[in-house]
């Protein structure tokens, strides 16, 4: 291809296409590079909304997090939401799209009304799911009482084991569809053929699903977890509208422990150390995903 | 794909669709539900799951008052804005990235891709 004129400046080819991409790296260095390096830069000095001054202190922030006792449930509360939601989500998720690949009538209206969970504001999600497990009035003690599971009302998001189980339960039923869809369109690219062989060859729905479907979507698979974990270890609103972390930190995870250090201690510095090994952490599953893309890619 | 022929596979399959079912539909439908109970209905310590009488309180309560104009008219303009923005700049990314080699093509793709990854309360910092 001929090279291209620019207001009478010779361009070269990979110039043009770089100059392309410039405006998405433009914006990408300002709304996030630029504001994670500072963030990195402010986990290492003393800065307060409080204090007008800032100070480096090197590691001191860092000493500080790991000498807090409080920080090690912060990391187990964070794995623990992670490890659920992604598992519970994803299982429920792929059963359902099981069900709905099935072909029964009404399977399309289905699978777009489930959609609807996905669409819904997480802070709305968060009250919903609130007024559930409500102790008063909540439906879900009405219905356990009318089974005659329970003899009185529990107030489920004010004890630390049910708060953490409701929250999961919540961003579960969130990011249910986002996984039923990957995981239909999956169910779908896999080759009808190799089914009705293995069927041929005496396979029952057990062998079908090991042999077949699952090499089939190993790819599809592996990736909406990689996300769905990345997703979920970012995850803030629904914690935050249903419980704030609490009761007594037991919802508190990476997520709600830097708002509130930052945004209601107003330490900045300790909330981007924070943030610094949240972020590494992060990384960790990043680089899977981009190595994935990668391999699949050749 | 799978074989639901036999009555023990017929009794899984209603009962996974069931369960699964009422998880993923019944906390929309008590949304609805809730929205059209009037005020002493929703606070009844046995709550009712079909709506003796339908109120459309709640919704006149919500536009009565003036400021959810407000409220819909900022979060369209955040929303088209944003992603009218993001879909063009995107575009053209998208194409030089597919369309050109050259160096750092590769590098400038995986940090835009790993943009959505970060976590959002850092970068308010």
């Amino acid at each position: 291809m001929r090279s291209k004129m620019h207001r009478g400046q010779r361009l070269t080819e990979s110039q043009f296409g770089f100059l392309l991409a410039l405006p998405a790296l433009a914006v990408f260095g300002v709304i996030i590079l630029y504001p994670l390096l500072n963030s990195f830069a402010m986990g290492f000095t003393n800065q307060s909304l409080l204090k007008p001054a800032r100070r480096f202190v090197g590691l001191l922030n860092f000493e500080r997090i790991f000498m807090d006792p409080n920080i090690l449930q912060v990391f187990v509360n964070t794995f623990v939401f992670v490890i659920c939601t992604t598992v519970l989500s994803f299982s429920l998720g792929f059963i359902w799209a099981i069900l709905l690949n099935q072909g029964i009538r009404g399977s399309e209206l289905l699978r777009g009304i489930t959609l609807v969970n996905w669409i819904i504001p997480g802070t709305a999600i968060g009250f919903l799911w609130m007024w559930i497990f409500n102790g008063q009035y909540g439906v879900l003690n009405a219905v356990l009482r009318g089974l005659g599971l329970i003899e009185e009302n529990i107030t489920w998001l004010g004890r630390p084991m049910t708060a953490m189980a409701g929250v999961i339960i919540a961003r579960a039923w969130q990011t249910l569809p986002w996984y039923m869809a990957f995981l239909l369109a999956g169910l779908q690219a896999v080759p009808f053929e190799q089914v009705e062989a293995a069927r041929i060859d005496g396979a029952n729905n057990f062998g079908v699903f090991t042999k077949i479907v699952l090499p089939n979507m190993k790819f599809i698979i592996f990736l909406i977890l990689i996300l769905g974990v990345i997703g979920n270890l970012q995850h803030f609103d629904i914690i935050w509208v249903m419980t704030q972390g609490g009761p007594a930190q037991a919802t508190t995870t990476l997520a709600v422990e830097v708002y509130r250090r930052a945004f209601q201690n107003w330490e900045l510095g300790v909330a981007a150390a924070i943030g610094v090994l949240w972020v590494l952490l992060i990384s960790i599953f990043a680089f899977f995903y981009i190595r994935n893309l990668e391999r699949e890619g050749q | 794909m799978f074989e639901v022929r036999t009555l023990w596979q017929k009794a899984l399959f209603v009962l996974a669709f069931v369960c699964i079912g009422i998880y993923v539909f019944f906390p929309t439908y008590w949304m609805v539900n809730t929205a059209l109970k009037p005020a002493q209905e929703v606070f009844n310590p046995i709550p009712t799951f079909w709506p003796t009488v339908i109120s459309l309180a709640g919704f006149k309560e919500v536009f009565r008052d003036q400021r959810i104009w407000v409220y819909l008219k900022n979060s369209l303009t955040v929303s088209l804005i944003s992603s009218g923005l993001a879909t063009v700049i995107a575009a053209y990314a998208g194409y030089s990235f597919s369309k050109f080699r050259y160096r750092g093509r590769k590098a400038f793709m995986y940090l835009i891709l790993t943009a959505q990854m970060f976590p959002f309360v850092v970068l308010l910092l």
